[in-house]
Protein backbone atom coordinates (compact mmCIF):
# COMPACT_ATOMS: atom_id res chain seq x y z
CA UNK A 1 0.00 0.00 0.00
CA UNK A 2 1.24 3.51 -0.77
CA UNK A 3 2.07 6.05 1.95
CA UNK A 4 -0.56 8.37 2.49
CA UNK A 5 1.44 10.43 5.30
CA UNK A 6 5.60 10.38 5.94
CA UNK A 7 6.84 11.93 8.85
CA UNK A 8 10.68 12.48 8.90
CA UNK A 9 12.84 13.09 12.12
CA UNK A 10 10.30 15.48 13.69
CA UNK A 11 11.18 17.31 16.45
CA UNK A 12 9.25 19.68 18.58
CA UNK A 13 10.79 21.70 21.52
CA UNK A 14 9.25 23.82 23.81
CA UNK A 15 12.28 26.11 25.35
CA UNK A 16 14.59 23.35 26.75
CA UNK A 17 11.98 20.58 27.06
CA UNK A 18 12.13 18.28 24.12
CA UNK A 19 8.13 16.54 23.48
CA UNK A 20 8.88 14.92 20.15
CA UNK A 21 12.54 13.88 19.62
CA UNK A 22 13.58 12.52 15.91
CA UNK A 23 10.52 10.73 15.14
CA UNK A 24 9.83 9.20 11.76
CA UNK A 25 7.07 6.80 11.05
CA UNK A 26 5.06 6.39 7.39
CA UNK A 27 1.44 5.84 7.29
CA UNK A 28 -0.40 3.25 4.63
CA UNK A 29 -3.63 3.70 2.57
CA UNK A 30 -6.41 2.49 4.34
CA UNK A 31 -4.81 1.81 7.57
CA UNK A 32 -5.55 1.95 11.19
CA UNK A 33 -2.93 3.15 13.14
CA UNK A 34 -2.77 3.66 17.00
CA UNK A 35 -0.15 5.62 18.74
CA UNK A 36 0.15 5.06 22.40
CA UNK A 37 2.26 5.57 25.28
CA UNK A 38 2.36 6.52 28.61
CA UNK A 39 0.84 10.56 29.80
CA UNK A 40 3.44 12.92 28.11
CA UNK A 41 4.77 10.96 25.62
CA UNK A 42 4.27 13.39 22.91
CA UNK A 43 1.15 11.99 21.50
CA UNK A 44 -0.90 14.97 21.06
CA UNK A 45 1.98 17.31 20.64
CA UNK A 46 2.31 14.88 17.46
CA UNK A 47 -0.85 15.31 16.09
CA UNK A 48 -0.92 19.19 16.72
CA UNK A 49 2.27 19.39 15.07
CA UNK A 50 0.71 17.19 11.66
CA UNK A 51 -2.64 19.53 11.71
CA UNK A 52 -0.70 22.38 11.96
CA UNK A 53 -1.40 23.58 15.13
CA UNK A 54 2.17 23.47 16.33
CA UNK A 55 4.99 24.25 13.54
CA UNK A 56 7.77 21.62 14.45
CA UNK A 57 11.48 22.59 15.35
CA UNK A 58 13.07 20.30 12.71
CA UNK A 59 11.90 17.57 10.54
CA UNK A 60 9.14 17.78 7.56
CA UNK A 61 5.58 15.68 7.33
CA UNK A 62 4.28 15.21 3.71
CA UNK A 63 1.99 13.31 2.10
CA UNK A 64 3.39 11.83 -0.89
CA UNK A 65 0.31 11.39 -2.90
CA UNK A 66 -0.37 15.05 -3.18
CA UNK A 67 3.24 15.68 -3.25
CA UNK A 68 3.16 18.08 -0.45
CA UNK A 69 5.05 19.63 2.58
CA UNK A 70 2.34 20.56 5.43
CA UNK A 71 4.84 21.12 8.50
CA UNK A 72 4.44 24.75 8.26
CA UNK A 73 1.22 25.16 6.59
CA UNK A 74 -1.54 26.73 8.99
CA UNK A 75 -4.14 24.63 10.58
CA UNK A 76 -6.75 25.59 8.13
CA UNK A 77 -4.51 24.67 4.68
CA UNK A 78 -3.54 21.53 6.39
CA UNK A 79 -7.53 20.76 6.87
CA UNK A 80 -8.37 21.64 3.34
CA UNK A 81 -5.70 18.99 1.94
CA UNK A 82 -7.82 16.37 3.77
CA UNK A 83 -6.67 16.21 7.47
CA UNK A 84 -9.40 16.19 9.83
CA UNK A 85 -9.03 15.58 13.83
CA UNK A 86 -11.20 15.45 16.95
CA UNK A 87 -9.63 16.97 20.43
CA UNK A 88 -8.71 15.03 23.57
CA UNK A 89 -11.02 17.85 25.65
CA UNK A 90 -13.69 17.45 23.29
CA UNK A 91 -13.70 21.15 21.16
CA UNK A 92 -17.33 21.17 19.87
CA UNK A 93 -19.06 24.67 19.20
CA UNK A 94 -20.99 24.44 22.27
CA UNK A 95 -23.93 26.68 21.55
CA UNK A 96 -24.11 25.96 17.68
CA UNK A 97 -26.89 22.96 16.92
CA UNK A 98 -25.26 19.39 16.27
CA UNK A 99 -26.42 20.00 12.87
CA UNK A 100 -24.69 23.42 12.63
CA UNK A 101 -21.90 21.96 14.00
CA UNK A 102 -21.38 19.36 11.13
CA UNK A 103 -22.19 22.07 8.54
CA UNK A 104 -18.90 24.21 10.01
CA UNK A 105 -17.09 20.87 9.36
CA UNK A 106 -18.01 21.51 5.63
CA UNK A 107 -16.63 24.65 5.60
CA UNK A 108 -14.09 24.46 2.78
CA UNK A 109 -16.43 22.05 0.67
CA UNK A 110 -18.72 24.51 -0.76
CA UNK A 111 -17.39 27.64 -2.81
CA UNK A 112 -20.26 30.36 -3.01
CA UNK A 113 -18.60 33.90 -2.75
CA UNK A 114 -20.14 36.83 -0.88
CA UNK A 115 -22.54 37.45 -4.03
CA UNK A 116 -24.41 34.06 -3.60
CA UNK A 117 -24.99 34.46 -0.26
CA UNK A 118 -26.48 37.88 -0.76
CA UNK A 119 -28.71 36.81 -3.26
CA UNK A 120 -29.57 33.68 -2.73
CA UNK A 121 -28.17 32.15 -5.85
CA UNK A 122 -29.19 29.05 -7.64
CA UNK A 123 -25.10 27.77 -6.73
CA UNK A 124 -26.07 29.03 -3.18
CA UNK A 125 -29.25 27.01 -2.80
CA UNK A 126 -27.98 24.03 -4.44
CA UNK A 127 -24.41 23.87 -2.38
CA UNK A 128 -26.87 24.56 0.97
CA UNK A 129 -28.65 21.54 0.12
CA UNK A 130 -26.03 19.71 -1.00
CA UNK A 131 -24.25 19.99 2.51
CA UNK A 132 -27.09 19.38 4.31
CA UNK A 133 -27.97 16.59 3.03
CA UNK A 134 -24.12 15.37 3.31
CA UNK A 135 -24.57 16.51 7.14
CA UNK A 136 -27.55 14.36 7.86
CA UNK A 137 -26.28 11.47 6.05
CA UNK A 138 -23.36 11.40 8.50
CA UNK A 139 -25.17 12.56 11.53
CA UNK A 140 -27.47 9.38 10.57
CA UNK A 141 -24.00 7.33 10.18
CA UNK A 142 -23.12 8.46 14.03
CA UNK A 143 -26.56 7.75 15.07
CA UNK A 144 -27.34 11.39 15.71
CA UNK A 145 -30.07 11.91 13.15
CA UNK A 146 -32.89 12.33 16.03
CA UNK A 147 -30.88 15.36 17.67
CA UNK A 148 -30.45 17.60 14.87
CA UNK A 149 -31.55 20.42 16.55
CA UNK A 150 -30.25 20.53 20.04
CA UNK A 151 -27.13 22.79 20.91
CA UNK A 152 -24.25 20.53 20.94
CA UNK A 153 -23.29 21.19 24.84
CA UNK A 154 -26.81 19.49 25.78
CA UNK A 155 -25.38 16.34 24.41
CA UNK A 156 -24.00 13.26 26.64
CA UNK A 157 -20.81 12.82 26.66
CA UNK A 158 -20.40 9.75 24.59
CA UNK A 159 -22.89 11.66 21.51
CA UNK A 160 -20.61 14.89 21.76
CA UNK A 161 -17.54 12.29 21.02
CA UNK A 162 -19.37 11.03 18.00
CA UNK A 163 -20.80 14.26 17.04
CA UNK A 164 -16.80 15.37 16.64
CA UNK A 165 -15.98 12.90 14.92
CA UNK A 166 -19.17 13.71 12.26
CA UNK A 167 -17.99 16.78 12.39
CA UNK A 168 -14.47 15.80 11.30
CA UNK A 169 -16.07 13.84 8.64
CA UNK A 170 -18.01 16.26 6.91
CA UNK A 171 -14.50 17.92 5.56
CA UNK A 172 -14.80 14.88 3.49
CA UNK A 173 -10.95 13.63 5.10
CA UNK A 174 -8.56 11.30 3.48
CA UNK A 175 -7.01 11.21 7.12
CA UNK A 176 -8.64 11.41 10.46
CA UNK A 177 -6.81 11.79 13.36
CA UNK A 178 -8.38 10.48 16.76
CA UNK A 179 -7.96 11.85 19.71
CA UNK A 180 -8.85 9.33 22.80
CA UNK A 181 -12.38 8.78 20.92
CA UNK A 182 -12.99 5.93 23.74
CA UNK A 183 -12.10 8.23 26.74
CA UNK A 184 -14.60 8.78 29.25
CA UNK A 185 -16.80 5.45 27.47
CA UNK A 186 -18.57 2.86 29.01
CA UNK A 187 -18.14 -0.58 27.42
CA UNK A 188 -21.09 -0.33 25.39
CA UNK A 189 -19.95 2.90 24.39
CA UNK A 190 -16.80 1.76 23.21
CA UNK A 191 -18.18 -1.08 21.68
CA UNK A 192 -20.50 1.12 19.23
CA UNK A 193 -17.41 3.52 19.04
CA UNK A 194 -15.51 0.50 17.61
CA UNK A 195 -18.14 -0.51 14.63
CA UNK A 196 -17.86 3.59 13.95
CA UNK A 197 -14.10 3.49 12.95
CA UNK A 198 -14.15 0.07 11.22
CA UNK A 199 -17.08 1.53 8.92
CA UNK A 200 -14.88 4.87 8.51
CA UNK A 201 -11.72 2.41 7.74
CA UNK A 202 -14.04 0.52 4.93
CA UNK A 203 -14.93 3.72 3.42
CA UNK A 204 -11.40 4.06 2.35
CA UNK A 205 -10.77 6.96 5.22
CA UNK A 206 -6.67 5.95 6.66
CA UNK A 207 -7.21 6.84 10.71
CA UNK A 208 -4.57 7.59 13.21
CA UNK A 209 -5.74 7.05 16.67
CA UNK A 210 -4.75 7.93 19.94
CA UNK A 211 -6.16 5.53 22.78
CA UNK A 212 -5.54 4.45 26.04
CA UNK A 213 -7.80 1.61 26.42
CA UNK A 214 -5.91 -1.24 25.54
CA UNK A 215 -7.78 -3.88 24.87
CA UNK A 216 -9.68 -1.38 22.36
CA UNK A 217 -6.41 -0.54 20.32
CA UNK A 218 -5.38 -4.08 20.17
CA UNK A 219 -9.00 -5.19 18.86
CA UNK A 220 -8.73 -2.43 16.55
CA UNK A 221 -5.67 -1.45 15.13
CA UNK A 222 -3.76 -2.65 11.94
CA UNK A 223 -0.45 -1.91 13.51
CA UNK A 224 0.96 0.45 16.40
CA UNK A 225 3.49 3.12 16.68
CA UNK A 226 4.67 3.45 20.59
CA UNK A 227 6.01 6.84 22.02
CA UNK A 228 7.76 7.48 25.03
CA UNK A 229 9.53 10.39 26.14
CA UNK A 230 8.78 11.64 22.68
CA UNK A 231 10.78 8.89 21.16
CA UNK A 232 9.52 5.95 19.20
CA UNK A 233 10.11 3.02 21.17
CA UNK A 234 8.30 0.33 19.26
CA UNK A 235 6.10 -0.38 15.81
CA UNK A 236 4.51 -3.09 14.87
CA UNK A 237 1.30 -5.36 14.61
CA UNK A 238 -0.56 -5.41 17.84
CA UNK A 239 0.62 -9.09 18.29
CA UNK A 240 4.06 -7.87 18.04
CA UNK A 241 3.82 -4.55 20.21
CA UNK A 242 2.45 -6.35 22.90
CA UNK A 243 5.39 -8.44 23.97
CA UNK A 244 7.92 -5.92 23.25
CA UNK A 245 10.21 -5.69 25.91
CA UNK A 246 10.84 -1.74 25.59
CA UNK A 247 7.21 -1.51 25.71
CA UNK A 248 6.51 -3.41 28.82
CA UNK A 249 9.22 -1.47 30.37
CA UNK A 250 7.75 2.03 29.54
CA UNK A 251 4.55 0.89 31.10
CA UNK A 252 5.08 -1.17 33.63
CA UNK A 253 8.55 -0.38 34.93
CA UNK A 254 11.56 -2.35 34.94
CA UNK A 255 11.32 -5.70 35.31
CA UNK A 256 13.01 -7.13 39.14
CA UNK A 257 16.17 -7.12 39.21
CA UNK A 258 17.84 -10.99 39.06
CA UNK A 259 20.81 -10.93 40.39
CA UNK B 1 -34.60 32.99 13.96
CA UNK B 2 -36.81 35.61 14.01
CA UNK B 3 -36.68 36.45 10.47
CA UNK B 4 -37.72 33.30 9.45
CA UNK B 5 -40.94 32.83 11.33
CA UNK B 6 -43.60 34.50 9.61
CA UNK B 7 -44.50 36.44 12.87
CA UNK B 8 -40.77 37.78 12.88
CA UNK B 9 -41.41 38.62 9.27
CA UNK B 10 -44.68 40.83 10.44
CA UNK B 11 -42.86 42.20 13.32
CA UNK B 12 -40.71 43.61 11.15
CA UNK B 13 -43.16 44.69 8.34
CA UNK B 14 -44.74 46.65 10.64
CA UNK B 15 -41.69 48.25 12.15
CA UNK B 16 -40.74 49.12 8.68
CA UNK B 17 -44.10 50.94 7.60
CA UNK B 18 -44.18 52.55 10.88
CA UNK B 19 -40.85 54.18 10.37
CA UNK B 20 -41.89 54.85 6.94
CA UNK B 21 -45.17 56.76 7.96
CA UNK B 22 -43.13 58.90 10.37
CA UNK B 23 -41.79 62.12 9.05
CA UNK B 24 -45.27 62.59 7.44
CA UNK B 25 -46.82 62.54 11.08
CA UNK B 26 -44.55 63.46 13.22
CA UNK B 27 -42.73 66.97 14.06
CA UNK B 28 -38.98 68.15 13.67
CA UNK B 29 -38.30 66.95 16.79
CA UNK B 30 -39.36 63.85 16.48
CA UNK B 31 -38.26 63.20 13.69
CA UNK B 32 -34.49 64.31 14.72
CA UNK B 33 -34.54 61.56 17.28
CA UNK B 34 -35.91 59.17 14.87
CA UNK B 35 -32.96 59.91 12.95
CA UNK B 36 -30.45 59.35 15.15
CA UNK B 37 -32.08 56.13 15.97
CA UNK B 38 -31.19 54.92 12.70
CA UNK B 39 -27.49 56.28 12.52
CA UNK B 40 -27.27 54.33 15.64
CA UNK B 41 -28.85 51.52 14.31
CA UNK B 42 -26.04 51.34 11.75
CA UNK B 43 -23.51 51.75 14.18
CA UNK B 44 -25.21 48.77 16.52
CA UNK B 45 -25.49 46.39 13.81
CA UNK B 46 -22.60 47.04 12.42
CA UNK B 47 -20.48 46.34 15.59
CA UNK B 48 -22.50 43.09 16.71
CA UNK B 49 -20.91 41.49 13.67
CA UNK B 50 -17.34 42.19 15.32
CA UNK B 51 -18.60 41.62 18.64
CA UNK B 52 -21.90 39.32 18.45
CA UNK B 53 -21.13 37.27 15.20
CA UNK B 54 -17.41 37.06 15.45
CA UNK B 55 -16.96 37.02 18.88
CA UNK B 56 -14.29 39.91 18.63
CA UNK B 57 -14.18 42.83 21.51
CA UNK B 58 -13.57 45.94 19.88
CA UNK B 59 -13.96 49.42 21.85
CA UNK B 60 -12.89 52.04 19.63
CA UNK B 61 -15.34 51.52 17.12
CA UNK B 62 -16.70 55.47 17.05
CA UNK B 63 -13.44 55.97 14.77
CA UNK B 64 -14.87 54.11 11.81
CA UNK B 65 -18.03 56.19 12.49
CA UNK B 66 -15.57 59.29 12.53
CA UNK B 67 -13.65 58.25 9.59
CA UNK B 68 -17.22 58.17 7.40
CA UNK B 69 -18.34 61.19 8.83
CA UNK B 70 -15.13 63.32 7.86
CA UNK B 71 -14.42 61.44 4.35
CA UNK B 72 -18.01 62.69 3.99
CA UNK B 73 -17.17 66.70 5.29
CA UNK B 74 -13.82 66.57 3.30
CA UNK B 75 -15.31 65.44 0.26
CA UNK B 76 -19.05 66.24 -0.42
CA UNK B 77 -17.73 69.37 -2.36
CA UNK B 78 -16.42 67.71 -4.87
CA UNK B 79 -18.12 64.51 -5.72
CA UNK B 80 -21.66 63.30 -6.68
CA UNK B 81 -23.60 61.67 -3.72
CA UNK B 82 -24.18 58.02 -4.76
CA UNK B 83 -19.79 58.49 -4.70
CA UNK B 84 -19.54 60.44 -1.75
CA UNK B 85 -21.92 57.50 0.28
CA UNK B 86 -19.37 55.03 -1.48
CA UNK B 87 -16.40 56.89 -0.60
CA UNK B 88 -17.71 57.37 2.82
CA UNK B 89 -17.77 53.64 3.05
CA UNK B 90 -14.99 52.60 1.32
CA UNK B 91 -13.07 54.83 3.90
CA UNK B 92 -14.14 53.38 6.96
CA UNK B 93 -13.88 49.97 5.36
CA UNK B 94 -10.31 50.35 4.23
CA UNK B 95 -9.45 52.19 7.74
CA UNK B 96 -11.12 49.05 9.44
CA UNK B 97 -9.03 46.70 7.70
CA UNK B 98 -5.73 48.59 7.69
CA UNK B 99 -6.50 48.77 11.94
CA UNK B 100 -7.99 45.44 12.37
CA UNK B 101 -5.13 43.15 9.99
CA UNK B 102 -2.15 43.52 12.02
CA UNK B 103 -4.53 43.31 15.51
CA UNK B 104 -6.45 40.39 15.34
CA UNK B 105 -4.66 38.32 16.23
CA UNK B 106 -5.11 39.10 19.75
CA UNK B 107 -7.83 37.91 21.84
CA UNK B 108 -10.43 39.31 24.08
CA UNK B 109 -9.44 42.17 26.33
CA UNK B 110 -6.33 42.21 24.20
CA UNK B 111 -7.94 43.20 21.48
CA UNK B 112 -10.33 45.43 23.58
CA UNK B 113 -7.17 47.63 24.80
CA UNK B 114 -5.64 48.19 21.15
CA UNK B 115 -8.80 48.95 19.58
CA UNK B 116 -9.78 51.61 22.10
CA UNK B 117 -5.80 52.94 21.51
CA UNK B 118 -6.81 53.39 17.80
CA UNK B 119 -9.80 54.84 18.75
CA UNK B 120 -8.39 57.37 20.77
CA UNK B 121 -5.57 57.71 18.03
CA UNK B 122 -8.20 58.48 15.84
CA UNK B 123 -9.49 60.91 17.75
CA UNK B 124 -6.48 62.69 18.84
CA UNK B 125 -5.50 63.03 14.70
CA UNK B 126 -9.18 64.22 13.88
CA UNK B 127 -8.07 66.91 16.80
CA UNK B 128 -4.90 68.15 15.57
CA UNK B 129 -4.55 67.80 12.12
CA UNK B 130 -5.88 71.22 11.52
CA UNK B 131 -4.54 71.30 8.19
CA UNK B 132 -7.07 68.40 7.38
CA UNK B 133 -9.77 68.69 9.42
CA UNK B 134 -9.90 71.95 10.74
CA UNK B 135 -8.79 70.52 14.28
CA UNK B 136 -10.95 70.92 17.49
CA UNK B 137 -13.82 73.90 15.57
CA UNK B 138 -14.63 71.19 13.25
CA UNK B 139 -16.24 71.29 9.96
CA UNK B 140 -19.34 73.09 9.15
CA UNK B 141 -21.84 73.91 6.30
CA UNK B 142 -21.77 70.53 5.36
CA UNK B 143 -24.64 70.21 2.14
CA UNK B 144 -24.14 67.65 -0.03
CA UNK B 145 -25.43 68.28 -3.37
CA UNK B 146 -28.64 67.81 -4.81
CA UNK B 147 -28.81 64.54 -6.95
CA UNK B 148 -31.61 63.32 -9.24
CA UNK B 149 -33.67 65.40 -7.12
CA UNK B 150 -32.07 63.61 -4.14
CA UNK B 151 -31.94 66.15 -1.58
CA UNK B 152 -30.37 65.34 1.67
CA UNK B 153 -29.87 68.69 2.96
CA UNK B 154 -33.92 68.06 3.06
CA UNK B 155 -34.51 66.24 6.84
CA UNK B 156 -37.26 64.11 5.55
CA UNK B 157 -35.56 62.65 2.34
CA UNK B 158 -32.21 62.11 4.56
CA UNK B 159 -34.36 60.39 6.97
CA UNK B 160 -35.77 58.30 4.02
CA UNK B 161 -32.47 57.47 2.52
CA UNK B 162 -31.09 56.51 6.00
CA UNK B 163 -33.95 54.10 6.93
CA UNK B 164 -33.62 52.50 3.48
CA UNK B 165 -29.94 51.99 3.95
CA UNK B 166 -30.46 50.65 8.10
CA UNK B 167 -33.36 47.79 6.07
CA UNK B 168 -31.01 46.75 3.82
CA UNK B 169 -28.29 46.17 6.18
CA UNK B 170 -30.49 44.39 8.04
CA UNK B 171 -31.59 42.12 5.39
CA UNK B 172 -27.66 41.57 4.51
CA UNK B 173 -26.88 40.41 7.83
CA UNK B 174 -29.74 37.78 8.19
CA UNK B 175 -28.39 36.81 4.98
CA UNK B 176 -24.78 36.60 6.12
CA UNK B 177 -25.89 35.07 9.27
CA UNK B 178 -27.81 32.16 7.93
CA UNK B 179 -24.66 31.44 5.95
CA UNK B 180 -21.58 29.59 5.99
CA UNK B 181 -19.88 32.79 6.71
CA UNK B 182 -22.42 33.28 9.36
CA UNK B 183 -21.84 29.63 11.07
CA UNK B 184 -17.85 30.30 10.63
CA UNK B 185 -18.20 33.34 12.26
CA UNK B 186 -19.94 31.50 15.09
CA UNK B 187 -17.09 28.60 15.03
CA UNK B 188 -14.45 31.08 15.42
CA UNK B 189 -16.15 33.21 18.38
CA UNK B 190 -16.92 29.00 20.04
CA UNK B 191 -13.01 27.85 19.47
CA UNK B 192 -10.51 29.21 17.21
CA UNK B 193 -8.87 25.90 17.07
CA UNK B 194 -11.71 24.03 16.29
CA UNK B 195 -12.57 26.30 13.72
CA UNK B 196 -9.27 25.97 12.24
CA UNK B 197 -9.08 22.77 11.83
CA UNK B 198 -12.40 22.41 10.05
CA UNK B 199 -10.94 24.34 7.63
CA UNK B 200 -11.79 28.02 8.55
CA UNK B 201 -9.84 30.77 7.60
CA UNK B 202 -9.39 32.80 10.73
CA UNK B 203 -7.85 35.53 9.98
CA UNK B 204 -9.64 36.29 6.47
CA UNK B 205 -13.14 35.90 8.19
CA UNK B 206 -12.29 38.31 11.40
CA UNK B 207 -10.88 40.56 8.57
CA UNK B 208 -14.03 40.25 6.76
CA UNK B 209 -16.31 40.91 10.23
CA UNK B 210 -14.43 44.00 10.81
CA UNK B 211 -14.67 45.13 7.43
CA UNK B 212 -18.02 44.66 7.50
CA UNK B 213 -18.65 46.44 10.40
CA UNK B 214 -16.29 49.36 9.87
CA UNK B 215 -18.46 49.49 6.48
CA UNK B 216 -21.65 50.21 8.36
CA UNK B 217 -20.26 52.49 10.51
CA UNK B 218 -18.80 54.56 7.76
CA UNK B 219 -22.83 54.41 6.21
CA UNK B 220 -23.64 56.13 9.80
CA UNK B 221 -20.95 58.16 9.58
CA UNK B 222 -22.23 59.69 6.32
CA UNK B 223 -25.75 60.32 8.03
CA UNK B 224 -24.52 61.63 10.57
CA UNK B 225 -21.93 64.42 8.49
CA UNK B 226 -25.38 65.06 6.37
CA UNK B 227 -27.99 65.05 8.98
CA UNK B 228 -25.85 67.60 11.21
CA UNK B 229 -24.00 69.37 8.50
CA UNK B 230 -21.53 69.61 10.99
CA UNK B 231 -18.65 67.15 12.20
CA UNK B 232 -16.15 67.96 15.20
CA UNK B 233 -13.57 65.03 16.65
CA UNK B 234 -15.71 64.71 20.32
CA UNK B 235 -18.42 63.25 18.13
CA UNK B 236 -16.13 60.25 17.40
CA UNK B 237 -14.83 59.74 21.38
CA UNK B 238 -14.43 57.00 23.21
CA UNK B 239 -17.78 58.05 25.47
CA UNK B 240 -19.42 57.20 21.49
CA UNK B 241 -17.42 53.56 21.35
CA UNK B 242 -18.85 52.89 25.07
CA UNK B 243 -22.36 54.03 23.99
CA UNK B 244 -22.55 51.58 20.90
CA UNK B 245 -21.30 48.88 22.84
CA UNK B 246 -23.97 48.78 25.59
CA UNK B 247 -26.37 49.08 22.94
CA UNK B 248 -25.30 45.70 21.33
CA UNK B 249 -24.96 44.43 25.41
CA UNK B 250 -28.08 45.68 26.25
CA UNK B 251 -29.96 43.96 23.58
CA UNK B 252 -28.22 40.70 23.37
CA UNK B 253 -25.11 40.14 21.60
CA UNK B 254 -25.17 38.38 18.37
CA UNK B 255 -28.97 38.41 17.96
CA UNK B 256 -30.21 41.36 15.57
CA UNK B 257 -33.82 42.01 17.30
CA UNK B 258 -32.17 42.68 20.22
CA UNK B 259 -29.68 45.13 19.17
CA UNK B 260 -32.54 47.01 17.45
CA UNK B 261 -34.54 46.90 20.96
CA UNK B 262 -31.11 47.93 22.51
CA UNK B 263 -30.33 51.01 20.10
CA UNK B 264 -33.96 51.67 20.69
CA UNK B 265 -34.08 51.93 24.47
CA UNK B 266 -30.44 53.97 24.62
CA UNK B 267 -31.11 56.52 22.08
CA UNK B 268 -34.83 57.63 23.21
CA UNK B 269 -34.25 56.84 27.26
CA UNK B 270 -31.71 59.67 27.84
CA UNK B 271 -34.51 61.92 25.60
CA UNK B 272 -37.62 60.66 27.91
CA UNK B 273 -35.14 61.41 31.39
CA UNK B 274 -34.12 64.44 30.00
CA UNK B 275 -36.65 67.00 32.23
CA UNK B 276 -35.98 64.34 34.94
CA UNK B 277 -33.07 64.62 37.76
CA UNK B 278 -32.29 68.45 36.51
CA UNK B 279 -30.33 67.29 33.30
CA UNK B 280 -30.06 63.65 32.59
CA UNK B 281 -26.60 64.13 30.89
CA UNK B 282 -24.22 65.27 33.39
CA UNK B 283 -25.21 61.25 34.48
CA UNK B 284 -25.37 59.75 31.44
CA UNK B 285 -21.82 57.90 31.93
CA UNK B 286 -22.83 56.91 35.57
CA UNK B 287 -26.14 55.57 34.22
CA UNK B 288 -25.04 53.96 31.50
CA UNK B 289 -21.85 52.15 33.72
CA UNK B 290 -24.47 50.76 36.35
CA UNK B 291 -26.65 49.48 33.49
CA UNK B 292 -23.53 47.47 31.95
CA UNK B 293 -23.32 45.71 35.61
CA UNK B 294 -26.53 45.38 36.21
CA UNK B 295 -27.16 43.00 32.75
CA UNK B 296 -24.02 41.39 33.71
CA UNK B 297 -25.19 40.37 36.40
CA UNK B 298 -28.14 39.32 35.86
CA UNK B 299 -28.77 38.93 32.44
CA UNK B 300 -25.79 38.44 30.46
CA UNK B 301 -27.92 37.65 27.23
CA UNK B 302 -29.10 40.87 26.93
CA UNK B 303 -32.66 41.41 26.54
CA UNK B 304 -33.85 39.88 23.26
CA UNK B 305 -30.68 37.29 23.18
CA UNK B 306 -29.21 35.25 20.23
CA UNK B 307 -31.06 31.94 19.91
CA UNK B 308 -29.06 29.22 20.84
CA UNK B 309 -26.67 31.14 22.79
CA UNK B 310 -28.12 31.35 26.06
CA UNK B 311 -25.14 32.92 28.08
CA UNK B 312 -22.09 33.90 26.47
CA UNK B 313 -20.47 33.71 29.90
CA UNK B 314 -18.38 30.40 29.99
CA UNK B 315 -19.00 28.32 32.46
CA UNK B 316 -16.37 27.61 35.29
CA UNK B 317 -15.65 24.38 33.46
CA UNK B 318 -14.17 25.56 30.11
CA UNK B 319 -10.80 26.52 31.98
CA UNK B 320 -8.95 23.42 31.14
CA UNK B 321 -9.78 24.67 27.51
CA UNK B 322 -8.62 27.93 28.18
CA UNK B 323 -5.49 27.27 29.40
CA UNK B 324 -4.70 24.86 26.59
CA UNK B 325 -5.45 27.30 24.47
CA UNK B 326 -3.52 30.02 25.88
CA UNK B 327 -0.16 27.43 25.52
CA UNK B 328 -1.08 27.31 22.02
CA UNK B 329 -1.56 30.80 21.55
CA UNK B 330 1.78 31.25 22.96
CA UNK B 331 3.29 28.71 20.46
CA UNK B 332 1.77 29.99 17.22
CA UNK B 333 3.16 33.70 17.57
CA UNK B 334 6.69 32.47 18.51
Amino acid sequence: MANLLTIDNLSKNFGGLTAINNFSMNVAQGEILSLIGPNGAGKTTLFNCITGIYRPSYGSISLPGEGAFIEKLPPHKVARLGLARTFQNIRLFANLSVLDNVLCGAFCRTKESLLDIVFHTQKFNSAERTVTARAMELLKFVDLSDKLYVPACKLPYGSQRRLEIARALALEPQLLLLDEPAAGMNASETNGLGDLIRKIKNSGITQIIIEHDMRFVMEISDRIVVLNYGEKIAEGSPLEVKNDKKVIEAYLGEGPQCT
Amino acid sequence: MLIKTSYGKFIYAVLFLAALALPFLAGGYQLGIASFVLIYLLLSLGLNVVIGFCGLLALGFAAFYGVGAYVTALLFPKLALPLLIASAIAGAALFGFFSGAPVLRLRGDYLAIVTLGFGEITRLFLKNMDWLTNGPKGISGIYPEVFLGLNLTDKKSAYLCCLAAVALCVFLLYRLKDSKIGRAWTAIREDEIAAASCGIDIKKLKILAFLIGAAMAGLGGFFFAVNQSFVDPNSFGFDESVLIVCMVVIGGIGSIPGVILGTFILVLLPELLRNFLGGFESYRMLFYGVLLVCMMLFRPQGILPDEGRKAELRPATEGIRDEEDSNVFEERSN
